[in-house]
């Protein structure tokens, strides 16, 4: 990262998420106020020792005792003040940071999320947010008030003495090498503690989730070994830890109690020659111990810097990705359902040949489509352009007569149910994980849609029924039941046009039947584009179309083509004879 | 009270894992003792610096006194450093032990142990656990240890010079530790709201990535957008809660500790005036304060953690007490491989997993030497269950498993693995080399003895079209591999053990039609000269059984050859039929 562009960062972090006038103006007084109270108390106890106490002027006492305990309550005021408003203004930042990445997330292309996986993603979400908060908002916003600390004590000291500030200072140098010399392998040393419990987890992870393994293969003498290397090697890294920390604070520590040695030294002997003063000597003893906190802060911060600023970058890396769907369009409120592919071409982003080369295919409203072919052939490709998950480069697709593309996304999205291979099941229960259908259907809805489907029954037997939290529930499904919940999910929205992806070749034969029966009713009277594994699902279909390497082959009622004895024919054959054993 | 004793039984046990590093822990605590002192002592050599130097205007005496202010530093320095370093070492040994019990006695854990229990929160203990564990034996105890001794000490130095200002810090230090205490014991949960709360919006953010393509095709993008802001929302409302907490309580020690010096300065200026206190001392009784501030803050931290701490002892300890103490029956044998001819008797067994489901309702089954046998049925039937307790996963309730004659139970576990390879539905591939993969259970086998296996399993071509070959990483964090090529692994890695008894969990699940019937062909082949049990829902796999079972609610109900069976129209026929017609459009 070059010097210009993390400052060009910076300043648009800033300009963007410090616009919280109100806010800020309180945080800038409470800083100004802590840092005045801060340096005030040495002060004061200065007067009170120089012009009251050793010249014994009873009277003013009181006095001067109060504005010492102002100062101090005053600290504590600002500070208060500071570390709550600096707190609720960086978790203002924070939750705007996070939804405006959601929000990109949820609207970013197919393809942006081809090159990045989850658990990257929601890192930046979670993770690179937080850092930047620490650093570049309560990390900026502290280090600013632990600056104006220790120029307002400087100031004050240098009112006080000159000579004695320059003996007090003496020792910041040595001080903010410290800091950066422990600060930066202090927190590498952490960085690696927490890789190796990472490692540690994983091992953990591994020897559980393949404990069956592990057992039958008498693995366990040797996965022990492996835990025990690993566990050594985290107390070496926390050792390191501890040496360095052990360092760091001692000579803090130190250079804190050399600055107030010299001052002692010092002070004795200007005031022995008359220059300074007891209470001088006595509030830069104060001051000495003051000024290790802020500068320990200011040089920390700048050393979280860096890596606050690449989480920054990460973030906006999102934030600025062009890749987003727009939601442009015609609305449209219900479908016939004719469906016409015009010598489309297609290639996916970054490939170099097409997915698909030159399909053209014409459904009729309420036509049940099948479309067969090995893997790779494009079945899915052409789903996905149906669903306007992407756009052809060629040709198009015409809805009732319409370009697809000159129909906004959503719209035409929720006329058409479709049935993926594998269900995803989002954090919830079974009954809001149906619902997504149709957000605002009722219960009763979901439960007679289901019934309808024949999949009450199974749900039913789900230890809490409709109630089952899907993570729960995923682990007793099968990918066939899994499907029946897309079904129900597709049905539950009576779309004018089915898309569905079966997955009936992970599935046992009792739970195909019932699959193929919701497809079934599912399909009734809608337009309909299976993509079919299992050549079964074939007779479901009006019509089926045969994919080879991005173009249609053969298309025709199933019965014709088998007796044509061309390309379905074959593949038909090849999963029959299996069938046979 | 009974609470009292719980803790104190949870503390001598953690305390008998510090076994040789006791003395570490020992040395360390002594040292604090020093490191307090040295501490605690700055501020009346502060006095004296004040007092006999710059008052009097005594400049060597004022020297003198600055540099035992700096050798104080450096013996306290010293004894910090040492004393972090042992307690930190020994802090560390123990927790090693006590994570090393805990993963041993998760290995030794019956597979009951696994099925109840979930993934994630055995690594919370072996990680978060023993780390808190590890963090109170060190840091947190020696800054208890410190911050107890560094009051005492301040306390003493401060009745010597004037009792009535002792008496105000006495009075605020109590105070600020129970304000501490109270501040740490209101902020901790709120705190593990918050950490909780990051984990759901992690989960919802998680849920609209993974799931993006049901969520654009559903069109549901607000509705999930709404989803995340509300538990946005809840997140930064429980983070302003904190923060509320913590500048509130957090702070008010602040107030307390300006009240009680700004007291002091009035009592102690009286005390001067008076002639009971010297300048030097008021210096002193401030810098005492300031001294004492960050230790106390520390101190109530501390005292809300001993529960927490000893809470994760105890979760680690109820791992480790739940294991048994070993897998093998005393007087366990083990017969060598070579000798073992393969037959496999099933004597009315029962088995009813820990849910309460009844699998296996009295099995009763003979597989002779080198026998093909297919057990088939529909799901739930107890196939799958039957072969978890041949291989001696679980032990039945009722009835055993004799090999050779021998019951499974009375043969050492590790020999039994020789004899008896088992390929679960869905193998477990580890996240490492593919040769590794192989070589599980043998990590010593050649690279020739790994290409035999690769080859009889019919995965060499595809292993060795990969730019690294065996040294391929496969798993998470590697390249992803086929359920087939999984299941291909899988059987290679029970064929380089070249064992007598082979077991496969459905190896033709998850395959495409093209690879299913490739698959089977090579089983075949693979299979001869062994004994094997095959448990599948298709049928497809009878034309390589010698015989085949059908299992239906944990009962074995028909037996015998493709054929018989067929003819005897049962169960095995409807099945058949069922595939054969569902796959089948032309005869309709």
């Amino acid at each position: 990262m070059s010097g210009r562009s993390s400052a060009s960062l910076l300043v648009r972090f800033v300009r963007e998420a410090f616009t919280d006038r109100k806010i800020l103006l309180i945080i800038a007084v409470s800083i100004a106020g802590s840092s005045l109270s801060t340096l005030a108390s040495p002060y004061l106890l200065k007067i009170a020792i120089d012009e009251y106490i050793i010249p014994g002027r009873y009277e003013k006492l009181p006095l001067i005792a109060f504005l010492y305990l102002l100062a101090l309550v005053g600290q504590w005021l600002f500070m208060t003040l500071q570390t709550y408003y600096v707190e609720v203004f960086g978790q203002r930042v924070l939750r705007r940071l996070r939804a405006s990445l959601e929000e990109k997330v949820l609207r970013a292309r197919l393809d942006f999320f081809a090159e990045r996986s989850t658990g990257d993603l929601v890192s930046r979400l979670i993770n690179d947010t937080n850092l930047v908060n620490d650093v570049l908002v309560s990390g900026l916003l502290g280090g600013i008030g632990s600056m104006l600390s220790v120029v307002g004590i400087v100031a004050a000291m240098l009112i006080l003495d000159v000579r004695l500030t320059l003996a007090t200072l003496s020792t910041v140098p040595l001080m903010v090498f410290i800091a950066k010399y422990f600060g930066g392998r202090i927190r590498r040393a952490y960085r690696e503690t927490r890789k190796r419990i990472a490692k540690l987890s994983s091992i953990v992870e591994e020897t559980v989730s393949g404990i069956e393994t592990v057992r039958s293969f008498g693995r366990e003498r040797m996965v022990e070994e492996e835990f025990d290397r690993a566990s050594r090697e985290t107390i070496s890294a926390f050792m390191r830890v501890a040496r360095y920390m052990g360092v760091f604070w001692p000579l803090m520590n130190l250079a804190t109690l050399a600055s107030i040695s010299i001052v002692i030294g010092y002070g004795a002997y200007l005031a022995y020659t008359g220059a300074a003063t007891v209470g001088v000597v006595v509030a830069f003893v104060q001051y000495a111990q003051r000024i290790r906190g802020p500068i320990n802060n200011v040089v920390s911060m700048y050393d979280s810097l860096q890596s606050a600023l690449a989480s920054l970058e990460r973030i906006y890396e999102v934030l600025d990705d062009p890749r987003v769907e727009d939601d442009e369009g015609i609305r449209i409120s219900r479908l016939r359902g004719d469906i016409a592919v015009e010598n489309v071409w297609f290639w996916y982003p970054g490939r170099r040949d097409p997915a698909l080369r030159g399909v053209s295919l014409h459904i009729r409203p309420g036509e049940r489509v099948a479309l067969v072919g090995h893997t790779g052939a494009g079945k899915t490709t052409l789903a996905n352009l149906l669903m306007r998950f992407y756009d052809p480069q060629k040709g198009r697709i015409l809805y009732d007569g319409i370009d697809s593309r000159s129909i906004s996304r959503r719209s035409l999205r929720s006329r058409i149910g479709y049935v993926p291979q594998e269900t995803y099941l989002f954090p919830g229960t079974i009954m809001e994980n149906i619902k997504l259908g149709k957000p605002d259907a009722g219960d009763e809805d979901v439960v007679r849609v289901c019934k309808e489907l024949g999949i009450h029954e199974f749900i039913m037997r789900l230890p809490r029924g409709y109630q089952t939290p899907a993570g729960e529930a995923g682990r007793l499904l099968s990918v066939g039941e899994k499907q029946l919940i897309s079904i129900a999910r597709a049905m539950l929205r009576d779309p004018d046009i089915v898309i569905l992806d079966e997955a009936l070749s992970s599935v046992d034969p009792k739970t195909e039947s019932r699959v193929l029966s919701a497809m079934a009713k599912l399909m009734a009277g809608r337009t309909s584009i299976i993509i079919a594994h299992r050549l079964a699902v074939t007779r479901l279909a009006d019509k089926v179309v045969v994919l080879e390497g991005g173009r249609i082959v053969e298309e025709g009622p199933p019965r014709e083509l088998l007796e044509r004895r061309g390309a379905f024919y074959r593949l038909y054959t090849s999963q029959e004879m299996l069938a046979r054993g | 009270m009974g609470r009292l004793r719980e803790w104190a039984s949870q503390l001598a046990r953690l305390a008998s894992y510090m076994g040789p590093d006791k003395h570490r822990f020992l040395a360390a605590m002594a040292l604090v003792v020093a490191m307090s002192y040295a501490n605690a002592i700055i501020p009346v050599l502060i006095r004296d610096a004040v007092d006999r130097g710059i008052v009097p205007g005594n400049v060597e005496a004022a020297v003198r006194y600055a540099l035992l202010i700096i050798a104080a530093g450096l013996i306290g320095g010293a004894a910090s450093y040492t004393a972090r370093m042992l307690q930190v070492r020994a802090a560390q040994n123990t927790v090693y032990r006590l994570r090393m019990d805990a993963f041993r006695s998760i290995q030794r854990q019956r597979m009951e142990f696994f099925d109840k229990t979930l993934v994630g929160q055995l690594i919370s203990r072996v990680t978060n656990d023993a780390e808190r564990v590890t963090g109170f034996l060190s840091w947190r105890l020696r800054m208890l240890a410190y911050s107890v001794f560094l009051i005492i000490i301040s306390l003493y130095y401060m009745l010597r010079m004037n009792i009535l200002l002792a008496a105000v810090a006495l009075a605020t230090i109590l105070i600020v530790m129970s304000l501490n205490t109270l501040y740490a014991l209101r902020v901790r949960p709120v705190y593990d709201k918050i950490r909780h709360q990051t984990g759901v919006l992690a989960s919802v953010a998680t849920a609209s990535i993974a799931g993006i393509k049901t969520v654009k095709s559903l069109a549901v993008e607000d509705y999930i957008y709404r989803k995340f802001e509300a538990e946005n929302e809840e997140l930064y409302r429980l983070n302003v809660e904190a923060t509320r907490i913590s500048s509130i309580y957090g702070n008010l020690s602040f107030l307390v500790m300006g009240l009680s010096m700004g007291g002091m300065l009035y009592l102690g200026g009286r005390a001067i005036l008076a002639g009971i206190l010297s300048v030097g001392e008021l210096a002193a009784f401030l810098m005492y304060m300031l001294t004492m501030m960050w230790p106390l803050r520390a101190l109530g931290f501390v005292i809300g953690d001993i529960q927490r701490t000893l809470a994760a002892a105890q979760r680690l300890f109820s791992i480790i007490d739940s294991a048994p103490k070993s897998l093998d029956r005393p007087g366990a044998v083990c017969p060598r491989p070579e000798e073992v001819r393969g037959e496999v008797i099933v004597e009315d067994v029962w088995f009813t997993y820990h849910t309460g489901r009844t699998a296996l309702r009295g099995v009763s089954l003979h597989v002779r030497p080198g026998e093909k046998l297919l057990i088939t049925g529909p799901p739930g039937s107890g196939k799958s269950t039957l072969l978890k307790v041949i291989a001696r996963l679980y032990e039945p309730q009722r009835g055993r498993v004799l090999i050779d004659g021998i019951d499974v139970r009375d043969i050492k576990s590790e020999c039994l693995r020789r004899i008896v390879a088992y390929v679960p539905q869905e193998p477990f591939i580890f996240n490492r080399s593919i040769r590794e993969n192989i070589a599980l259970a043998k990590p010593n086998a050649s690279l020739e003895e790994i290409r035999w296996a690769a080859e009889k399993a019919k995965i060499r071509d595809f292993i060795e079209s990969l730019p690294d070959r065996y040294d391929t990483v496969v798993g998470e964090r590697g390249i992803s591999l086929s359920g087939g090529q999984r299941q291909r692994i899988a059987l290679a890695r029970a064929l380089l053990l070249k064992p007598r008894i082979l077991l496969l969990d459905d190896p033709v699940s998850n395959l495409d039609a093209e690879t299913e019937k490739r698959l089977v062909e090579d089983l075949g082949e693979i299979l001869e000269g062994r004994t094997a049990i095959i448990v599948s829902q298709r049928p497809s796999l009878a034309r390589i059984a010698d015989r085949v079972a059908v299992m239906v609610d944990g009962r074995i109900v028909e037996i015998g050859t493709h054929e018989e069976l067929l003819r005897r129209r049962g169960v095995y026929y409807r099945i058949w039929k069922s595939v054969e017609g569902g796959e089948d459009v032309g005869e309709e």
